[in-house]
């Protein structure tokens, strides 16, 4: 597969996961308003069970690819990086103990997280406890704001402490979907590292394993796409390689970088 | 041309004793570099577009003239492959490699230099200060990364002459802490450049500047490709000169070039004129830097019947081989991509990630069929003595022989190393 099919296959997989999960959302909140209705009730509960379990299938078997192809709001994420690269602002430096200081936030957040989605479910049986609790609403606004900030300095932000990911990234183990790399073929040119949106060290530095995948990997592919050696990065489905890195696609990415810029002083045109 | 004069001419009408001195050494290296020349065109085979490159080494080492010089350009000498040129020619300056060789400088009395030190070293510094060549004069600044012992010396001595950048390297390549060091101190070299040229250095100027290197690295590419051809098509000393003249020459006029050598190896390809169908045995070049007038060593493996199919010294194949990968489109990306591209896969003896060194050699075993290594190495340079030990270790599995030739910046071992070398070849050539 190359660069261009990739990407336009998780454009095409986040488009339509954003509209299933608006749906998701639509028919959770309809389901929360109108608990007293039980006509819709009894059509609202087995879809949104039907569609949770479908989901959960999904991320044990696939891991975090759904952070990569499905998830709206790495879809949102990605737009908006795309409009502030096409600014050129700088970017924000993520070194290793940044990295790691927000990797413990992961796992705070992750508990958070759960004790929300116990209390999800409390609300879907007893919705009359929504009243009894008060919820500060100007955190519903500062959490997108931060987002947005944080997102136009560095790529993906979010997912970095995002605890759904983190949660399906515990499964990644026995999921089907792995990220491989050949040590051999490696120059260890910091290519992927530099590329990467979660700031995966593991990638770069790994000398002996095969093995490379992450609880932060997000499948998005963008170190593959940076990789100059062939087939040194891979991600593959139960053991068959879908999507490698290439010399030939590396230079015509390069080429295609470097066009952009107006000056035709290239070696093919006259000066 | 003023520069040139101002060397050449006496304060006083008399010569005095320096400037007797002045020409003896002109003299003499001219002597050497031509002799250097008679060899290589004695050696057969030369493509017909190679004749640009070996003139601009003349110029150079002959005529001590300056390479397609515009007047008002400023000269930033760098001494190793760890600076990235694009941010030296964004910044509006003309970047020369000046990791000389010369023999004079080599055997020339020195101060401050002990006798027992890196060749190189002591070439370099002598040929700034008694001021020999002519391209090393113009210079307007040089920048010495301070990458081994010697380069700290060099750079202590460079500094009394001309306005000197003592660039920091950071040698563990996988710490992030370092390379954030490293772009800050490429940004530092960008802003005293640009204070030197006027020119400040923008988002569209070095992505210009990336993307003409990427181009020429292409180019640079299909020529390595084409030299490891089955059959072969150019000898490996004749592009060791091609690879040596861009380290003078305007990078612009010197991939014309190199463009119209590479379509004529190509339809010679395709014509199938090969130098000679007879098997000859694939030797691979590594170890330290290799400039010109010391080419004793590619010389006399091909004169012995061998044939260089990869130069993995410095000044030729290595230094182009990797592309800046640039992640961020802001100035502040490039300079990460091109302070990733120059330090993280270089192959340099002073790293102490030898994994980077190692891949790469058993990588181009494959490709590239190499029936032999052959190791340079200089007295005096610890750190390649270690890697050559290294890799010894590491590619005893791959079946392939490797010889180390430790020589120095004189002509008087050629005898020598023609016997170790030829009987080298000898044996490669039994074994086939």
């Amino acid at each position: 597969m190359s660069h261009k099919k990739y990407l336009n296959l998780r454009i095409f997989t986040m488009g339509i996961g954003f509209l299933l999960n608006v749906g998701f959302i639509v028919c959770c909140v309809l389901a929360i308003l109108n608990s007293k209705n039980d006509a819709l009730m009894s059509v609202l509960i087995p879809i949104i069970i039907s569609f949770a379990s479908i989901a959960a299938i999904f991320c044990v078997l696939f891991g975090r690819i759904f952070c990569g192809f499905l998830c709206p709001l790495g879809f949102f994420q990605d737009i908006l990086f795309k409009i502030t690269e096409k600014l050129h602002l700088p970017k924000l430096n993520r070194d290793s103990r940044f990295m790691r200081f927000i990797n413990l936030f992961n796992w705070v957040f992750l508990g958070i997280f759960l004790v929300c989605v116990i209390a999800l479910i409390v609300l879907l049986f007893f919705p009359d406890t929504l009243n009894k609790i008060s919820i500060p609403f100007f955190i519903v606004f500062i959490i997108p704001v931060v987002m947005i900030v944080l997102n136009s300095m560095a790529r993906r932000f979010f997912c970095n402490v995002c605890p759904l990911g983190t949660f399906i990234g515990l499964f990644r183990k026995i999921s089907i979907v792995n990220i491989k790399k050949k040590p051999d073929s490696c120059i260890y040119c910091g290519a992927c590292y530099e590329a990467c949106p979660m700031r995966i060290k593991k990638i770069f530095i790994e000398n002996k394993s095969h093995d490379i995948s992450s609880i932060n990997c997000i499948y998005c592919g963008e170190c593959i796409k940076k990789c100059p050696k062939d087939n040194a990065l891979s991600i593959s489905i139960l053991n068959k390689t879908i999507y490698s890195s290439s010399k030939k696609e590396f230079l015509k990415m390069q080429h295609e970088f470097v066009s952009t810029s107006k000056e035709k002083n290239n070696l093919n045109g006259k000066k | 041309m003023e520069k040139n004069k101002k060397v050449l001419d006496p304060i006083t009408k008399e010569k005095s004793r320096e400037d007797i001195f002045l020409d003896r050494y002109l003299n003499k290296s001219r002597k050497i570099a031509s002799r250097y020349f008679q060899e290589l065109d004695s050696l057969p085979g030369a493509p017909k577009e190679y004749e640009y490159f070996v003139n601009i080494l003349k110029k150079v080492f002959i005529e001590n003239q300056l390479i397609s010089y515009k007047g008002n350009e400023k000269f930033v000498a760098s001494f190793c492959t760890m600076i990235p040129p694009e941010i030296i020619r964004a910044a509006g300056a003309r970047p020369i490699m000046m990791c000389s060789s010369s023999y004079i400088g080599s055997s020339a009395f020195t101060d401050g230099i002990p006798s027992s030190f890196c060749p190189h070293i002591k070439a370099i510094s002598e040929n700034a200060k008694i001021g020999l060549n002519n391209n090393i004069n113009n210079c307007d600044m040089f920048i010495v990364p301070l990458s081994c012992d010697c380069k700290k010396i060099l750079a202590e001595e460079l500094s009394s002459i001309k306005p000197t950048i003592k660039l920091n390297i950071p040698f563990n390549r996988f710490n992030d802490d370092g390379m954030d060091f490293y772009v800050k101190e490429l940004k530092n070299i960008a802003t005293q450049i640009s204070n030197l040229t006027g020119k400040q250095i923008t988002r569209e100027s070095l992505a210009k500047e990336i993307k003409l290197y990427s181009e020429v690295q292409k180019e640079i590419e299909i020529f390595n490709e084409l030299k490891a051809n089955v059959n072969p098509l150019i000898r490996g000393t004749h592009a060791t000169i091609v690879m040596n003249a861009l380290a003078y020459d305007d990078l612009f006029n010197w991939s014309i070039h190199l463009k119209k050598l590479n379509e004529q190896l190509i339809s010679n390809k395709e014509k199938e004129i090969y130098l000679t169908k007879k098997k000859m045995p694939r030797i691979l070049l590594l170890g330290s830097s290799l400039s010109f007038p010391n080419i004793k060593v590619p010389l006399i493996i091909e004169q012995e019947g061998g044939i260089i199919v990869s130069n993995q010294t410095c000044l030729s194949d290595k230094s182009y081989d990797n592309y800046a990968s640039i992640s961020h489109d802001s100035l502040d990306g490039y300079f990460r991509g091109l302070a990733n591209r120059s330090v993280r896969p270089c192959v340099c003896s002073v790293f102490p990630n030898t994994e980077v060194t190692i891949n790469k050699t058993k990588e181009i075993i494959r490709e590239k069929q190499i029936d032999g290594i052959i190791y340079l190495s200089y007295q005096g340079c610890i750190t390649s003595s270690v890697e050559y030990e290294i890799l010894t270790r590491s590619l005893k599995n791959e079946d392939v022989p490797i010889l180390k030739v430790e020589t120095d910046l004189y002509a008087e071992d050629i005898e020598l190393l023609k016997v170790r070398i030829g009987a080298f070849i000898e044996i490669l050539n039994f074994k086939k």
